[in-house]
């Protein structure tokens, strides 16, 4: 299995380093398919490793399959980022540094998600957080000039919480092999706890918890809507393979805070995007909004972790919800860059009548929204109601009753998307055409939602547990 | 038990950074704040790792590499402050959302 990991950091890092070098030296722009020929071959590497387990690299590294199956969701992801930036990003001239960088920091997502050893953490977690620094900052125009300096200062004193975290959770099981954690020393309790709630802050921070949210809707609603896609996408990751593999052996013996804690930011996550999202106008900010209440939801199957019962359901629920946010945040924020590109306002006036004249495209705009609000039988269904929500019901059912308030709430801010994409006249008569890649990727994502939600939920379980 | 005035002090350049952080608007005043609390993590990293044979090599090691990767960070902050004040004139972050329509 080293050998398919090897083979992985040749096919991302090798274009990765070069890209910006060949273009630079043929003159011409043949970067996006370089990448999406690699994005493609390391897709098509990762379905060796499906429900494999073992430790390789001495310990540096740990596969399971849910963290195999969530690399690919990362690398599907970034396919069809790369597929939708074909015709947007062609008169930027950064664009070789974006491909390059898309597939280095991909190469860090996969090392996030494997990591078994603190300095691996701490180097991909760096690798991750620089690339996404300038990929938000790429266009250098003044909007993603404020998206990128928020980015970047919020993402620093992550990077230095994520640090405190580490000297003192492993200054307590004094080793740096995550999984040396179990471990503890039960007067060492409260450094770890502090330890924990360090980690928390960090990975919140990446996440847009509250309250280390305040960077996240001006990043999200201010940058151009293909990195957005990018960044909320598939970078989010990071967080949710963190939590995973650093948090996960430290519940225990952590004991009844972790369940207080975690619960009390869900619940104030929660409530916090999905309110805040209600009384938007641009749509692209308020779903970065929506960003925020989803990573409420990741909390909740984060709380039910706790209890050993409900951990494997958790886990499956935390795959199954990536699955949803990363289809829908993929399909939305690339679906708005069409908009965009079509010369649409992305306001909610501006969208007035969209699904009218673009048929298609509205329609699976409209799929994905109704699958992060949890409408059955999306993809969006299985993952909330039966899976999250169900996980935490043993250990703490106030906690699923509030996410099926929030679940109700968002309702209102995702219908009336639709409600003027639908119930409108249409302002101008752009069309899609059948020549335009994004329409592709909402017909990929949307199609998938649909399909996945269908009948094919137990499958998708087998794979990632 | 000497090492319990280290962690001391580390705490209090935690509390220092953070107050650095919320209450500054200048990026780079915003960014020594954040090195604060990062030299605060390492200087809790050492002196845990000195209390134990075994890992204190590992954690030396540790602080050697998250030293080096965070200059990759201030790097990008640095010549983001530098692109900021080409276009805006300015290193205030509030100044930012003046332009927003």
């Amino acid at each position: 299995m080293e050998e398919v990991i090897l083979a992985l950091i040749f096919v991302l890092g090798t274009p990765g380093l070069l890209l910006p070098l060949i273009d630079y030296l043929r003159g011409t722009r043949i970067s996006p398919y370089v990448t999406l020929l690699a994005t493609a071959l390391a897709l098509a590497l990762l379905t060796t490793l499906i429900g494999r387990e073992a430790t390789i690299f001495s310990g540096a590294l740990r596969l399971d399959p849910l963290s195999t199956y969530l690399s690919l969701i990362a690398t599907l992801g970034s396919f069809l980022v790369v597929l939708a930036s074909l015709p947007q990003a062609k008169d930027w001239s950064t664009s070789p540094s974006l491909y390059s960088l898309i597939l280095l920091s991909l190469l860090g997502v996969y090392f996030l998600l494997y990591v078994n050893d603190a300095s691996v953490l701490i180097a991909a977690w760096a690798l991750v957080a620089v690339a996404s620094y300038v990929i938000v900052g790429i266009r250098k125009d003044e909007d993603s000039l404020e998206a990128s300096v928020k980015y970047a200062l919020m993402g620093v004193l992550s990077s230095s919480l994520l640090v405190f975290g580490v000297a003192l959770m492993f200054g307590v099981t004094k080793g740096s092999s995550l999984s040396s954690l179990e471990h503890v020393p039960p007067n060492m309790r409260m450094v770890l706890f502090l330890g924990a709630l360090l980690l928390i802050a960090a990975l919140g921070f990446k996440m847009g918890v509250v309250p280390f949210h305040a960077w996240l809707p001006d990043v999200y609603g201010g940058a151009h809507p293909l990195l957005v896609s990018f960044v909320s996408g598939v970078i989010k990751l990071i967080s949710i393979g963190a939590f995973l593999r650093v948090l996960l052996p430290i519940i225990q013996p952590i004991g009844d805070y972790w369940v207080i804690t975690v619960a009390l930011l869900s619940t104030l996550t929660m409530f916090y995007g999905n309110l805040a999202a209600l009384v938007q106008r641009n749509v692209q900010r308020m779903m970065a909004y929506s960003s925020i209440a989803q990573a409420g939801y990741f909390l909740v199957a984060f709380t039910a972790l706790y209890s050993l019962t409900s951990r494997e359901l958790a886990l499956q629920a935390i795959g199954l919800q990536v699955t949803t946010y990363v289809l829908a945040k993929v399909g939305i924020f690339i679906g708005l860059s069409y908009l965009a590109r079509m010369g649409f306002d992305l306001t909610l006036e501006g969208l007035k009548g969209v699904g009218r004249t673009m048929k298609v495209s509205g329609s699976m705009l409209a799929i994905l929204m109704f699958s992060l609000m949890g409408m059955p039988p999306l993809i969006g269904f299985w993952s909330k109601f039966m899976y999250v929500f169900l996980s935490v019901m043993d250990l703490a059912p106030w906690l699923a009753l509030i996410g099926v308030v929030n679940s109700g709430i968002s309702v209102g801010y995702y219908a009336l998307v639709v409600r003027y994409m639908y119930f409108a006249n249409p302002p101008n008569g752009a069309r899609e055409s059948l020549r335009d890649p994004e329409f592709y990727v909402l017909l990929i994502t949307g199609l998938l939602t649909t399909v996945l939600g269908l009948g094919l939920v137990d499958q998708l379980v087998k794979i990632l547990s | 038990m000497e090492v319990y005035y280290y962690l001391i002090l580390s705490a209090v350049l935690l509390s220092i950074g953070i107050y650095g952080i919320v209450s500054k608007r200048n990026v780079i005043r915003m960014l020594l704040s954040a090195e604060v609390i990062f030299n605060a993590a390492l200087l809790s990293l050492l002196s845990l790792a000195s209390l134990d044979s075994g890992y204190g090599p590992v954690g030396g090691a540790l602080a050697v590499i998250a030293i080096s990767l965070s200059a990759a960070e201030v790097g990008v902050i640095v010549s983001l402050a530098i692109l900021m004040f080409r276009m805006r004139g300015t290193l205030d972050t509030y100044e930012l959302r003046r332009f927003r329509g």
